[in-house]
């Protein structure tokens, strides 16, 4: 069985291989320039006495921008990253059964001195075993070489725009940490579940990826946000000239926001309350139109008594959430396996 | 060798066999005739343990056709499916690997006076080629049932003697039980002597070739039954 499945999936292995090794020579070159940038930022004596933090956070935002192949090799690894699961699922998932039913030849291999069940668990595992090993490697690699960005961010003093997305946020937190590794095993199921279930790898392959994206946008969007409640956290918009704000005015309506500053945190919701508590919507005040001036839009501004409601998932729930969500999905894609076995006892039409 | 009660097999709500009873001793060789569509090859996945009943049993060797058994079961699917990116020396080695019992030296003898290339890929052998490579991994099994499903019908003439040749040559010399299906009646003729007729799904006639024909020809009565079933 091992020697059937690596005779069928050894360029899979090659070309497996082949993106591992890729990954470490784009990454462990560059990994110490993110390292370097990161200390001589500041940042260092920022994280041990809390002092000159706002400065070392812009001095390294600013040398990270600066430095274009740490900021494309950052992107990089994160879309590749997004898009293994669906890559994995059509490539690697979706022949496990797929060929074999397609091509007949599951008459021969299935009528061989070995049960069908154990034909599929014995591939299940060394191929989705690979799977696991590929995609963790990979994130290890990624998580690896991002980890001064993660640090910057856990650290006071950013102003909410620093030079890279955060780990926290939607779209990084599936490319780095433990996800990753439970997205790759949940689009390796779907696509032998596909694979099994229509019999044709083409339309397998197409069906496993809509599958595969759609559970990608759905779930940062409608699951992952419920994992646990957010914290809410209250201030009052206060506006000065040495504090940042933005005053925007679109057509005739007014939005007044303060920068959120909660390291390392995931916001889920920014939102702008009246004094009475509901949500904030007024006409552009005249002291903002162009008879007025900064100072005196401030001061109206102030005086409307406003709060902002932010609600955000705390730095410190990151890896209970990765757990989270990489074991729902490993069990996940571990039911989806039983049920093809299920399934495959009963045989397939003639 | 072969026994089945009332076995049947159901695809999403549809029967493509239906309380399908039948026996077949050991040592025949067993013809299973019927157009296409009949359920000549569901009788005979299920015979295999590639499918299970939906409805009845069918017990193959004195028990169900799945796990131990399967090793005393050799099949040839129908259009002699093999893996086409696999060489003929890949195949040999793939049924060594999946059978406990196999008889490698046999298997490459077979292929040796075949003149089939090892180094060959399965997918670039000609369809009588294909059909001998499925035959020699059956055979190797030292099946004591040997099942094949319409094993001649994409065979040019020369081939199909050749590969009905091997076939008779194989159970004289291990008096392998065989049963095969055909939808053309005259690849049966010549050595069946056990028959079973299948049409729409339900068995019109089983039984000894000498008893069931009674010296009538054997096209003729398979019409005969056909035409009672619709």
């Amino acid at each position: 069985m091992t020697w059937l499945t690596w005779r069928q999936y050894r360029m899979h292995g090659w070309l497996a291989l082949a993106l591992l090794a890729a990954a470490c020579a784009a990454l462990l070159p560059t990994g110490g320039r993110l390292a370097d940038l990161y200390d001589s930022s500041g940042l260092p004596g920022c994280a041990r006495t809390g002092v000159g933090c706002a400065q070392a956070q812009s001095a390294f935002a600013a040398a990270v921008r600066a430095d274009p192949a740490v900021t494309s090799l950052f992107y990089l690894g994160v879309v590749v990253l997004l898009v293994l699961p669906a890559v994995l699922g059509m490539f690697a998932g979706v022949p496990l059964v797929a060929r074999e039913l397609e091509s007949g030849s599951f008459r021969l291999t299935w009528t061989q001195g070995v049960t069908r069940t154990r034909w599929l668990v014995v591939r299940l595992a060394l191929v989705g075993g690979s799977v696991l090993a590929l995609s963790g490697l990979l994130t290890w690699l990624a998580s690896r070489w991002a980890a001064p960005l993660d640090r910057a961010a856990a650290l006071p003093g950013g102003d909410g725009g620093s030079a890279l997305p955060g780990r926290f946020g939607p779209l990084v937190f599936a490319a780095h940490g433990l996800a990753p590794a439970g997205w790759a095993l949940f689009g390796f199921a779907t696509g032998v579940a596909a694979g099994l279930l229509l019999r044709r790898q083409v339309a397998a392959m197409a069906v496993a990826a809509a599958v595969v994206v759609a559970a990608q946008v759905l779930v940062p969007l409608v699951v992952r946000p419920q994992l646990a409640a957010p914290v809410r956290a209250e201030s009052a918009v206060v506006l000065a000239p040495d504090r940042p704000g933005v005053i925007r005015i679109e057509g005739e309506r007014l939005y007044v926001s303060t920068p959120v500053a909660v390291p390392g945190a995931w916001v889920v919701s920014v939102r702008t309350l009246a004094a009475d508590g509901r949500p904030f919507t007024a006409a552009a005040p005249e002291a903002c139109g162009p008879d007025g001036s900064p100072r005196l839009c401030r001061e109206t501004i102030d005086a409307m008594h406003l709060t902002q409601r932010v609600e955000y998932q705390p730095a410190g729930r990151y890896w209970a959430f990765q757990w989270t969500e990489a074991g729902a999905l490993a069990l996940l894609s571990a039911a989806v396996a039983v049920g093809c076995a299920v399934r495959l006892r009963r045989g397939v039409a003639a | 060798m072969i026994e089945a009660r009332g076995a049947g097999r159901r695809f999403r709500g549809r029967w493509a066999l239906r309380e399908c009873t039948l026996e077949v001793p050991t040592g025949r060789m067993a013809g299973l005739v019927g157009p296409n569509g009949a359920g000549k090859s569901t009788l005979l996945h299920l015979t295999v343990g590639l499918l299970a009943a939906s409805e009845g049993e069918l017990r193959v060797l004195g028990g169900p056709p799945t796990g131990p058994q399967s090793a005393r079961i050799g099949f040839v699917g129908q259009d002699a499916p093999v893996h086409r990116s696999l060489t003929v020396a890949e195949h040999l080695t793939l049924g060594a690997k999946l059978n406990r019992h196999w008889d490698g030296a046999g298997a490459r003898r077979r292929i040796e006076e075949l003149g089939l290339d090892p180094g060959r890929r399965a997918g670039r052998l000609s369809g009588g080629q294909r059909a001998q490579l499925a035959l020699t991994l059956a055979l190797a099994k030292r099946p004591e049932l040997l099942v094949l499903d319409e094993p001649v019908a994409a065979l040019d003439p020369l081939a199909r003697r050749e590969f009905l040749d091997g076939l008779a040559r194989a159970r004289a010399d291990h008096g392998t039980t065989v049963l095969l299906s055909s939808h053309l009646v005259s690849d049966l003729s010549r050595d069946c002597d056990h028959l079973i007729v299948l049409g729409r799904g339900r068995v019109r006639a089983a039984g000894p070739s000498a008893e069931l024909l009674g010296g009538r020809d054997l096209e003729e009565y398979v019409l005969e039954r056909l035409e009672e079933a619709r």
